[in-house]
């Protein structure tokens, strides 16, 4: 509970931050892996983020149970076995963005995003390149980069390690809007 | 013992395909089950931003019926999320997944619903996933 109340926290920090900000309740997660044996896809639509272009600062917030899967089992394994989602629910991000950012608005930027992760009860330094673009309005924000679960402390059994890549895609995709 | 190894391999056969059914069965939805608990979206928030702990013991993975007005529709690629208001800042946000029959239906601003699905917990708002509506205000 103190965890979540830390991370509220930075969210309504950034939310609080400044005029240029931009926030989505609908944002998109999605992680995939691809092995011979198996393509496990899990996406999340109730992705919380806030941009704020004049502080330069970003984070995002959601709740792992959201992540939906195709098969049945492949939820249940992810939530009670990996994620542990019943004693880590949330998986988070706050950190600060670098790049030109001086256009955006004309085309789409490509910017640093450092920061730290929270997942499985493990804070992790985290940078990756992403996009973003403002269009009549909207900013839309992209990135794609990779993941290892042993980074979080999430073992994956024996059994089922050739159904799961060990570097997992993930994809992020928002669609914000000024906060008003 | 022909007719014993038939018997072993057809018992063998028959555990994998159990197995095998198991695992491959579709992530199951809401729509065919009956709904844990029945609660109005104002007091489903209030529980959860009072005491989210006490409010998972109620609610979380439990299938219910929630009751509230439209206050947003918002089209994520194929899924629709539908948030309730409740009029804070926070509210109950409906995820309906690819399969449901939204794009065939009208739901406005200020609509009263009755929506079933899955609660995943608080986070800001108290979030559903799998959603399908069971009734809804005719108009506004």
């Amino acid at each position: 509970m103190k965890k979540w109340i830390l991370v509220h926290c930075l969210f309504v920090n950034v939310l609080n931050a400044g005029a240029q900000l931009y926030v989505t309740k609908t944002g998109f997660t999605g992680f995939y892996s691809k092995t011979p044996m198996e393509d496990i896809k899990a996406e999340n639509n109730q992705v919380y983020a806030a941009v704020d272009l004049s502080k330069r600062t970003i984070a995002f917030s959601m709740l792992l149970k959201g992540f939906l899967f195709r098969k049945e089992l492949m939820q249940e394994h992810f939530n009670e076995n990996y994620v542990e989602s019943d004693q880590y629910p949330r998986a988070t991000f706050s950190g600060t963005f670098s790049g030109n950012i001086d256009r955006v608005g004309q085309q789409a930027v490509v910017i640093e995003v450092t920061g730290k992760i929270s997942l499985h009860g493990v804070i992790k330094e985290f940078s990756t390149p992403a996009t973003i673009e403002i269009h009549n309005g909207t900013l839309t924000g992209k990135s794609n980069f990779q993941l290892i679960p042993r980074d979080f402390n999430i073992s994956i059994p024996s059994l089922v390690r050739d159904k799961i890549a060990r570097q997992i895609d993930v994809v992020i995709n928002i669609t914000c809007k000024p906060l008003k | 013992m022909l007719k014993k190894i038939i018997i072993f391999f057809g018992v063998v056969v028959l555990c994998l395909g159990v197995a095998w059914y198991w695992y491959s069965m579709p992530r199951r939805g809401v729509l065919h089950k009956t709904a844990e608990v029945s609660v109005p979206a104002s007091e489903l928030y209030d529980v959860y931003q009072s005491d989210e702990a006490e409010a998972n013991q109620r609610f979380l993975d439990k299938i219910m019926e929630v009751d509230g007005t439209v206050e947003e529709i918002i089209w994520v690629g194929s899924d629709v999320v539908i948030m309730l208001g409740v009029g804070a800042a926070g509210g109950i946000s409906c995820r309906f997944s690819p399969g449901t029959e939204m794009k065939n239906t009208e739901f406005k601003k200020g609509m009263k619903v009755l929506i079933k699905g899955k609660c995943t917990g608080f986070n800001i708002d108290v979030n559903l996933v799998d959603c399908v509506i069971v009734s809804k205000q005719a108009e506004p």
